[in-house]
Parts: C-alpha cells; sequence; structure tokens
C-alpha cells in the first residue's frame, strides 16, 4: 500500500506529512470486525500524493477499490477475537497552487445541490443563506460570504455535537466541530444553488496551533465556480483551502466519508482514541 | 443442513419431550397423593427438584402442597420451564423453521399449543388434572408418531431424536435423584411402583422378571436396562448412535469418546436409594449437559458459533477528535 | 368467493355475461364469445351447478393444504390468508404472445444494458439521452455499486413486467419490477390446483405449460455462478417468516432445490459467502435473494439492518459470490425513468419499442408537473418508489379532500410522482356474488436471464376483486388466475 514519491519538489511547495492513528479498545475481545478507511490523501487539484501506507493491526491485509466519488476505499476484515483495533495511516503530501481541476467522478453536480443525509435544505436555513449572499455575485464571491458567515455565527465547540449530529441540530445549537460547521456551509450554499460537496482530510496548523482542526482530521467544503472548477472553503478557519490543507476525500456530506467505519460482533462497551500529527517538512 | 435448522429441530425436540416429562412426573405424584391419604405423603418439594423447577419456584418454606406445585410446573408465570412455556417454544422454534418440517408436524405443534398452552389447557387442568396431563403426553407421542410417519429418514430425523434422548436421560436422572433424597429406602413397594410409574416403566419392569419391587432392581433397571427406553444407558446408546450418524467422519471417534465418557460411570453407580445416589447423580447430570453442550457446537454448529444479532455494532470516527497527548 | 350452498349457473351467466366499457378478454358484445375463448365456453357449459362447487372444493382444499397464503400488511386481524384465486382462466393466443414475449425480452434487454451504463460509463447521460438529474436523484441509485462488474453485464436477472390491455385491446406496459417481484409461486400453483380440480378444460386445449419455471430459474442462477467448475452452491436468501412473500420464497427454495437462508446462516470471510452449517462452513456462489437493497449489507446500506449480511457487498466486490437480483436495479425501475424506457430500447438496441408505454405525465418534467396538477381529475397519480399500489391515488375516485392532499405532495416532491390517465384495464368474467361478471385484470409475466433469456409462458394473472375496482395488487385485496397461453 505504499506509493512511491513523484516528481521532485519545486519552489514554493510545501511537504507535509500526516499519521493518524485510530485506536478502538474493546471490554470483551470482539470479532468479524468489517471495516472501510477512506485515508488515502488525494493527488489531484494542486495536491501531490508521494507517499501512503496503511497499517492494521491486528494484521490483515486490506483490499482497495473507488468509490462512487472516485476516492480510495481501503477495506480489511478481522475476524478472529481481538481487544483492540489499532488503524495507522502515514501519509506525505506535496501541495502547491491548488488548481481549479479536480478528480472527475461519476457524480453530476446534481448531487452537490440536494439534500444529503447530514445536509437538509429546511426553508429558514434558506432565508438565512439569503440574507447572507446579500445583493449576489459569482458564486465564489457569495460562498466566500456565506463561509465568513459561519465562521462568524458558529461557534467552534468540541463536544457538543457527536459523529451523527444533523445539520438541523447544528443550526440551532449554532456550535460544533468542524465537521458540523462544514454541514452547516452546505446547507446554505445548496439553498441558494451553489453546488458545494464535503471534504475530509487534514490542517496543518504550524506551531503556535493558529488554525483550529490541529492534531485532528478535519472538515470543510469545496463550491463549484461552474467555469473555475472546484474552490476549497474552511468554514472552520475562514479561508480558502490551501497548501496547508491536505485533501483525502469528497462527499455529499460526511456519510460518504468517513475516515473510518465498521462493525463487529461483540460488546457495545468500547473506547475510541484518535491521534493526528501533521508536520511539515 | 443449515446450524440454525439443526438447531430448531433439536430444541423442538427437547421441550416436547420435557413437556411430556413434567405430565408424567406431575400426574404420577398427583395419584400418589390421592392413592396415599394418611399414610406416607408425597414429598412436594421433591417433585419441583425433580423438574429442575425449585429455584424458580415462589415459596421457599420448604413444603409446597400438591396444588401449588402442580399449578407451578403446568402454568407457572415465573416458570420458564412449565409445560405451557415448553409448547410454545417447541411451537415458536417450529414456526422459524416452517419449511423443513412437515405440515402434520407443524399442524400438530400449532394445535397442542392452542389447546393446552393456552386458556383451555388452564381450564382443563383446573377442572380434571390427570386428564390434562394425559393429553400433553399424548400430545407428545402424536408428534413423535406424526414426525415418523412424515419426515423423510434423515438428518432433520436424527436431531430430533438427538434432542429427544438427551432430554429424556436429563429428565430421568432428575427423577431418580428427586427419589433419593427423599431418604433412605426401606422396602416399600408403593415407593418403587411410583418411581417406575413416573417413567412409564411400571408394566415393563413387572413384566420383564421382576415380581417383586425392590430398591436396586428398580435403580438398576432405570439407569442400566439397554432396552427400556427411558433408561438412562438406552438413552445414551442412541445419543452415541444419532451423534455418530450426525458427526463428521473427522469427528466420530472423538464424539463416541465423549458419550461413552458419560455411560461408563453408571456401572459403578450406587444402587441404593438415597444421598449416595444423589451425591453420583448430581456431578453426572453436570457431565451429561456438558456432553449436550459439546454435541451441540460441534454437530449442530459445525463449530462455529451463532452470533446473536443484538451483539451486532457499528464503530465510526467523527470527523473532529480531541487528540490525546501520550 | 361465494359461499357453498349459493348455486351459480354458469350457462345462464355466460349467456347474459356482457362486458362494460373496458375492453373484455372473453366477450366482444353481450353472449358474443371472441374465438380464442369459444372452446372455453362450450366446456364451461358443461359445468352444472354440482361440479362446479366440487371443483372449487379441490381448489380450496389445495390450497389450503399447500398452505398458500400470504401477510397483509395494515390487516387488523393480522396474519395469514388464502390469495383468492378465480377458476376461470385467461387465455392468450399464440400470437399475442409471441408479440408479448419479444416485447418484453426487448425491455429486459434495455434495461440490463442501461444498467450496465448507469453503473460504468454512463453515455446515456454524457450523450444528454436522459436528463442526469432524473438518474441521479433516483432514490434507488446505488452509488455504492459503481464500477462493480456483473457476470455477463446482466442486472436483472428475474423481471417482472406488469402488462395491462388498453380499449382496443393492444397489450402496454405498466411497469417493470426489476428488484424483487414476487408471484410467480402462485402461477405454479394455481396451474397445479386448476388441473386438478377441471382437467376437462385442459383437455379441450393445447396450453403451454409453466413447469419448466424451476428448472429455468435453477439453470439462471447456475449460469451467473463465478465457479463453474464445480456444482455451484445457490441459495435463497429470505427476510423469513415475518416477511408478507415467505410462502413464495420457501416455495421457490424447494422446487428448485436450493436452501432457503436468512441473514443470520451467513458469514462473510476473506471476502467469501459462507454458510453455517453442521458441516461446517460452506461457500457460497449464488444469492437469490429476496431483501431489498436496502438491508443487504449493514455495513454499506442500513446499519439496523438484521436481515442481511455484513460485508456482503466486498463479496460482491471481489467477484466471489453473485446476487441475484445484482444490487441497484431499482433505478430501473424507478417509475419517473419508466417513461424513458421507449428511449432507451432505442439508444441501447436500436429499435422501436415492441410494447407500448402507457401514456405519462412526469412530476419531474415541469410541463408534465403543470399538467399533473391542472387534471389531478383524471389522472392516476403514483409515486415513483412505492410498489404494491401503496401511495397510489385514482384521480376520479378520489374526493377533493384527497385530491387538495395528493396536490400538496406532488407539489413539495414533484419528482417523486407520475401521473398516467386511468385506463381502463381490460376486463375479464370472474366470479363474483352470485355470478359470474368482468373483473378488471393486468398481467405479469416473468423474465429470466441469465447467459440466455427465458420467459415464463403467460405469468399471473392478477384480478380485482371488487366490482369496478383497479387496483389488483395482493397486498391490497386482488385476487389471480391462471393464465393459459395457447400453442398454435
Amino acid at each position: 500500500m505504499a506509493h512511491p514519491a513523484g516528481a521532485a519538489a519545486a519552489e514554493g511547495d510545501v511537504e507535509l506529512e500526516v499519521q493518524h492513528t485510530t485506536r478502538f479498545s474493546y471490554a470483551e475481545p470482539v470479532r468479524n470486525s468489517f471495516n472501510e478507511t477512506r485515508l488515502q490523501p488525494v493527488s489531484a487539484g494542486g495536491q501531490e500524493r508521494l507517499d501512503f501506507q496503511l497499517e492494521v493491526c491486528p494484521m490483515v491485509r486490506a483490499g482497495e477499490y473507488r468509490d462512487f466519488y472516485q476516492n480510495v476505499v481501503h477495506y480489511f476484515e478481522v475476524n478472529d477475537p481481538h481487544h483492540e483495533l489499532v488503524v495507522t495511516a502515514r501519509s506525505r503530501v506535496r501541495t502547491g497552487q491548488v488548481s481549479g481541476a479536480t478528480q472527475s467522478g461519476r457524480e453530476s453536480l446534481h448531487d452537490y445541490l440536494q439534500a444529503s443525509p447530514f445536509v437538509s435544505l429546511p426553508v429558514d436555513v434558506f432565508r438565512e443563506a439569503v440574507d447572507v449572499q446579500g445583493a449576489g455575485g459569482s458564486a465564489e464571491e457569495r460562498a466566500r460570504r456565506l463561509m465568513d458567515h459561519v465562521n462568524r455565527n458558529f461557534v467552534y465547540e468540541p463536544n457538543v455535537t457527536h459523529v451523527h449530529t444533523h445539520v438541523e441540530e447544528v443550526f440551532q445549537l449554532r456550535r460544533g466541530v468542524c465537521q458540523d460547521l462544514a454541514h452547516a456551509l452546505l446547507a446554505l450554499c445548496r439553498s441558494v444553488k451553489i453546488p458545494a460537496r464535503y471534504v475530509s482530510g487534514y490542517v496543518y496548523c504550524g506551531d503556535q496551533h493558529e488554525m483550529r482542526g490541529a492534531q485532528a482530521s478535519h472538515a470543510w467544503v469545496e463550491i463549484h465556480r461552474g467555469e473555475g472548477g472546484w474552490l476549497g472553503l474552511d468554514p472552520t478557519n475562514a479561508c480558502a483551502a490551501g497548501e496547508l490543507h491536505v485533501k483525502v476525500a469528497h462527499g455529499r456530506d460526511y456519510r460518504d466519508v468517513p475516515p473510518l467505519s465498521g462493525n463487529y460482533y461483540g460488546t457495545d462497551q468500547r473506547s475510541l482514541r484518535v491521534e493526528v500529527d501533521v508536520r511539515r517538512l | 443442513m443449515l446450524s440454525r435448522v439443526a438447531d430448531g429441530l433439536f430444541w423442538i425436540s427437547r421441550y416436547v419431550e420435557r413437556a411430556e416429562n413434567l405430565a408424567r412426573i406431575a400426574d404420577t405424584y398427583l395419584q400418589a397423593e390421592l392413592d396415599r391419604a394418611g399414610s406416607r405423603r408425597v414429598d412436594w418439594q421433591g417433585v419441583l427438584q425433580a423438574s429442575g423447577a425449585v429455584e424458580s419456584f415462589p415459596g421457599k418454606n420448604g413444603s409446597p402442597t400438591a396444588g401449588e406445585v402442580v399449578s407451578f410446573l403446568s402454568f407457572g408465570a415465573d416458570n420458564p420451564n412449565s409445560i405451557a412455556a415448553c409448547l410454545e417454544r417447541a411451537r415458536e422454534n417450529a414456526r422459524m423453521i416452517r419449511d423443513q418440517i412437515t405440515t402434520e408436524m407443524w399442524e400438530e405443534l400449532n394445535r397442542v399449543w392452542l389447546e393446552l398452552g393456552g386458556t383451555a389447557g388452564r381450564a382443563l387442568r383446573r377442572r380434571n388434572p390427570p386428564e390434562y396431563f394425559r393429553e400433553v403426553r399424548r400430545a407428545s407421542h402424536l408428534f413423535r408418531g406424526t414426525t415418523a410417519a412424515t419426515l423423510s429418514r434423515g438428518d432433520a430425523r436424527d436431531f430430533l431424536d438427538l434432542g429427544m434422548f438427551l432430554e429424556r436421560a436429563d429428565a430421568t436422572s432428575r427423577i431418580l435423584e428427586a427419589q433419593s433424597l427423599q431418604g433412605e429406602g426401606t422396602e416399600d413397594e408403593e415407593r418403587w411402583a411410583a418411581l417406575l410409574r413416573s417413567c412409564s416403566a411400571r408394566e415393563t419392569y413387572r413384566a420383564g422378571h421382576h415380581s417383586r419391587m425392590e430398591a436396586a432392581g428398580v435403580i438398576a433397571y432405570l439407569m442400566l436396562d439397554a432396552h427400556f427406553p427411558r433408561s438412562l444407558d438406552h438413552c445414551l446408546i442412541q445419543t452415541g448412535q444419532m451423534a455418530n450418524r450426525l458427526a463428521q467422519p473427522g469427528d466420530q471417534v472423538e464424539v463416541a469418546a465423549w458419550v461413552l465418557a458419560v455411560r461408563a460411570p453408571l456401572n459403578r453407580a450406587p444402587m441404593r436409594v438415597g444421598p449416595e445416589l444423589a451425591r453420583f447423580l448430581d456431578p453426572w447430570q453436570g457431565e451429561l449437559h456438558g456432553l449436550s453442550d459439546k454435541l451441540a457446537e460441534r454437530i449442530i454448529g459445525g463449530k462455529l458459533t451463532l452470533p446473536e444479532r443484538s451483539q451486532w455494532h457499528t464503530q465510526q470516527e467523527q470527523q473532529q477528535q480531541k487528540a490525546t497527548w501520550s | 368467493m361465494p359461499k357453498a350452498g349459493k348455486r351459480i349457473s354458469l350457462l345462464a351467466g355466460l349467456a347474459d355475461y356482457a362486458p362494460r366499457k373496458a375492453f373484455d378478454e372473453m366477450a366482444s358484445a353481450r353472449g358474443r364469445v371472441r374465438p380464442l375463448y369459444e372452446n372455453l365456453r362450450d366446456c364451461l357449459q358443461l359445468v352444472d351447478a354440482p361440479r362446479l362447487e366440487e371443483g372449487r372444493a379441490s381448489l380450496d382444499a389445495s390450497f389450503l393444504r399447500r398452505g398458500i397464503t400470504f401477510t397483509v400488511y395494515n390487516d387488523p386481524t393480522g396474519t395469514e390468508r388464502i390469495f383468492p384465486f378465480d377458476p376461470l382462466p385467461r387465455l392468450i393466443s399464440a400470437a399475442d404472445w409471441a408479440r408479448i414475449e419479444k416485447g418484453l425480452v426487448q425491455r429486459v434487454s434495455a434495461l440490463n444494458l442501461f444498467l450496465q451504463d448507469i453503473y460504468g460509463p454512463q453515455k446515456i447521460l454524457t450523450e444528454g439521452v436522459l436528463p442526469a438529474e432524473l438518474v441521479h436523484s433516483a432514490k434507488h441509485l446505488r452509488r455504492e455499486v459503481a464500477g462493480l462488474r456483473v457476470p455477463h453485464g446482466v442486472h436483472i436477472h428475474i423481471c417482472g413486467t406488469d402488462l395491462i390491455r388498453g380499449d382496443g385491446g393492444e397489450f402496454m406496459v405498466l411497469e417493470d419490477n426489476g428488484r424483487c417481484p414476487s408471484g410467480v409461486s402462485y402461477v405454479l400453483e394455481n396451474r397445479r390446483a386448476l388441473k386438478q380440480a377441471f382437467p376437462e378444460w385442459f383437455r379441450g386445449h393445447r396450453v403451454r405449460p409453466v413447469d419448466r419455471y424451476a428448472a429455468d430459474l435453477l439453470e439462471t442462477l447456475r449460469e451467473i455462478s463465478p465457479r463453474q467448475e464445480a456444482e455451484p452452491v445457490i441459495v435463497l436468501l429470505t427476510p423469513g417468516p415475518m416477511n408478507s412473500a415467505y410462502f413464495e420464497h420457501s416455495f421457490l427454495a424447494r422446487v428448485t432445490g436450493i436452501e432457503l437462508v436468512q441473514g443470520c446462516d451467513l458469514f462473510v470471510e476473506n471476502q467469501r459467502v459462507f454458510m453455517r452449517t453442521t458441516r461446517g462452513p460452506r461457500q457460497v456462489d449464488v444469492i437469490y435473494r429476496r431483501i431489498d437493497d436496502d438491508f443487504l449489507d449493514p455495513l454499506v446500506f442500513r446499519r439496523d439492518s438484521v436481515l442481511g449480511v455484513p460485508g456482503l457487498l466486498q463479496a460482491v466486490r471481489r467477484g466471489s459470490v453473485a446476487l441475484a437480483n445484482a444490487i441497484g436495479t431499482g433505478v430501473a425501475d424507478d417509475k419517473a425513468l419508466y417513461a424513458y424506457v421507449p428511449r432507451l430500447i432505442q439508444f441501447y438496441l436500436s429499435e422501436e419499442a415492441v410494447l407500448p408505454n402507457v401514456p405519462t405525465y412526469l412530476g419531474a418534467e415541469p410541463d408534465g408537473l403543470k399538467y399533473m396538477l391542472e387534471n389531478l381529475k383524471k389522472l392516476v397519480v403514483k409515486p415513483t418508489n412505492e410498489s404494491g399500489g401503496y401511495g397510489l391515488v385514482i384521480g376520479p375516485q378520489a374526493t377533493r379532500k384527497e385530491l387538495a392532499a395528493c396536490a400538496a405532495r406532488i407539489r413539495k416532491d414533484p419528482r417523486n410522482f407520475i401521473a398516467q390517465p386511468t385506463i381502463a384495464l381490460s376486463t375479464h368474467p370472474t366470479f363474483a356474488e352470485r355470478k359470474v361478471e368482468p373483473r378488471h385484470v393486468d398481467l405479469r409475466p416473468f423474465v429470466l436471464t441469465g447467459k440466455k433469456t427465458r420467459v415464463l409462458p403467460g405469468g399471473l394473472t392478477r384480478v380485482a376483486l371488487r366490482r369496478g375496482s383497479l387496483v389488483v395488487n395482493s397486498s391490497q385485496g386482488g385476487g389471480s388466475k391462471d393464465t393459459w397461453v395457447l400453442e398454435d
């Protein structure tokens, strides 16, 4: 599962290294565990994946396929009883100028204008979006306004929401983590007919931890500018996705791209520990 | 055969057999009570014990009445092994594997449950207990007969028989244990007659060669007689045969050894009613249950454990997780 | 059916029999029987009341004994009922059938090519033949199987396409059922029961047999097995005895000799599917699944499903097991797509559709939506993704309140509705309270596709038992008839 390095680095390019470890611990041994991961960064849109390795403990072989949105998915099963499942992904990417080009999947823009499992388009969200987008302008201008709006009006706060929180609750709470803020921005954009998709990945936070989402997996949004292609917008940090962002996968919302998702037989007494480390080389 | 189906057949048979044995015990001792008004009373606590119902019986004063016990054994709400509960479970298992049993078998179990497991059954039991218990036994025999007449010989029959013989061995051993807890045996023909009757052995024993009713003979008969259908050894011999047919060729030797390990001690059992016999039978029953579990795992499960649906869980990682620092 | 003791005179009934406004299968006018039915009319005239009673008793016993029942949802009395059967057979001429068969094969081929395309290169979308939103908004589009290969490129192995006859007697396609079409067990049992009850009717005709279906189904399933060297291990995956079609599941398993399993009997290991047997795990090659996509694999689809097999999609992806029907066929029997099927036939086969569609208005199209809302009273409105007749609103029979509610539902989610003019389905003589009367019928033939396509002669003729009712579904009180395709 290792992928060799690509072309030599050019001036102005940023090289980032990511290590993402997910650890499930179970009170009693569990078995027949099937899991899928979306952890491999893309090579597209100004980002080049230099290396990727996936390690699973207990050691098993993983299969690979590309899903409907062309994300690379690794899948594996651990059938024997085990107390712990540890999944470690190590990647190295080079990010340069983010261009408009992007992966072409089988999806049409339709998917990014409709409601999706975590993102509905209720009337009050539409009204809010209309208010914020103001007089109009290009899709990019309007989307940026919406992004700023989310950044200012929603509070980044962990532990208020959970992995299955729906966007309607986020709009009520006006707080959440990157996943929730991204969902909120999706709802606003789609309400005013800006095609928008959910992006999962990482962000390099630097030594001073200026950017939020540091040391964890991160989520932001990509909007479609028509001729200009896709543009990444990060509502958590109120900026366009740039060379400090590492993109892994995109889809309609979180449901399409969970970093790790699975099932198993056994006890429901389990704990989860996630460690993400993003370094600049 | 699907493990789930084998498991269903196995348990249908066990529950039907269990219901029959409960009916037999209750009926025998109820009769005994009537026969002996004045003289030696029936120890109903002992009857509870024979039915494995002591734990769940609500009254704990150690001397329940006939009425209380009979009621508890047949329709006791707190009794997971009442006759009614067994009939219901047998039917439930049958419904789940309906396409694997014949229509006649299903109709029989359904009818029995409707007539004897519900309000009508309750009413009959109150009105005429011996009639009720007779009906339950008749239902069990009808089920066996229907099965013999309609279900082709093969694995399905063998799983049914396996369940029946294992359950029967368990029942007979409980009856013996309960008897042995009722005190040392004197030459009390009444008592041995009741014991034999509770195993439907009265006539065959007498017809055999035993004219006089005495403890050692009766015990030996019920434990060791190779031909009497309810004797422990006979049941185990049959169990061994079924297991041999059902097991995979590679497992047959091992399975036979398991059965033998449970049969062999019978020859060394004390042929005396009393605490000695109880002390022998109690652990022996444990061995029997162990045998049943092992056979189930190997022959029914095919060495695979059937996972329960309720144990199925999902796991997911949230997009934004708080990192912990090592 | 009328109770025993009421004497029905078939003779009088037939002489009096008058078709209503719709096309009647048997009679062209009062007392005038079509040539196709003359023979049958002669047979029926020989049936006196006692003979009729005898025959019906035989039918009742047949069905009851074999436990041919089904469960009706929303029925307060709860559970199993005998599926009502009307003894008067429905006839189809050899010529008519030849045309129908040709049209069905054509249609199913086109649908299969469509599915292969949609889950593959999507040429039909890139070339603009079909609006992309229509496909991408389809409720049953399964993005999870994009790019997946299926044996022989076939997705729909068992298809039940419903046909009706219009005013002039022309056969039209009402809808396709490419997910888990049911009813074939009734076809086989109806034939068996009728043969036993009224053998003399069969002697008067040359009826094409239907009992090849079991062998054909088995052959179809064999043909899609990934392992061709040995005898494939085939199972039928059922949700269990509580499912309304369980009778059919166990019936089909029995007549084809394949194992009937539930989700808990299977497990996936190393991307292969195994059965839990008393002799240990046994690898499975083909699963004839009668479970909806949503419940097939809790890892991928509905996470709360206990009916499916975790990891199944991985095994399908690896190609170690084949599913009949494949995952994702629902996009082909989406009722909004239905209107475009003639266009699909043109695109993939360069042919004109042999069997026409019923004229259809799509909520997804602005003109269609406008027409629907303006003409609700005259139309039959259907949600695009229900089955079994649920959610149907029949304009001419609905109250104003019901129509208003329907209009509101349409406006809320236009893409989810289509409307069709009320076609008076053809009628067929059927036993009613006291005599034989015309009742509306349709036809569901069954098409099997493995390496080759095989069509069951005839199919299930469903009859609406209530006078004037157009609803024929079993789950809503319809009944069935034996269908005879006559040899030349």
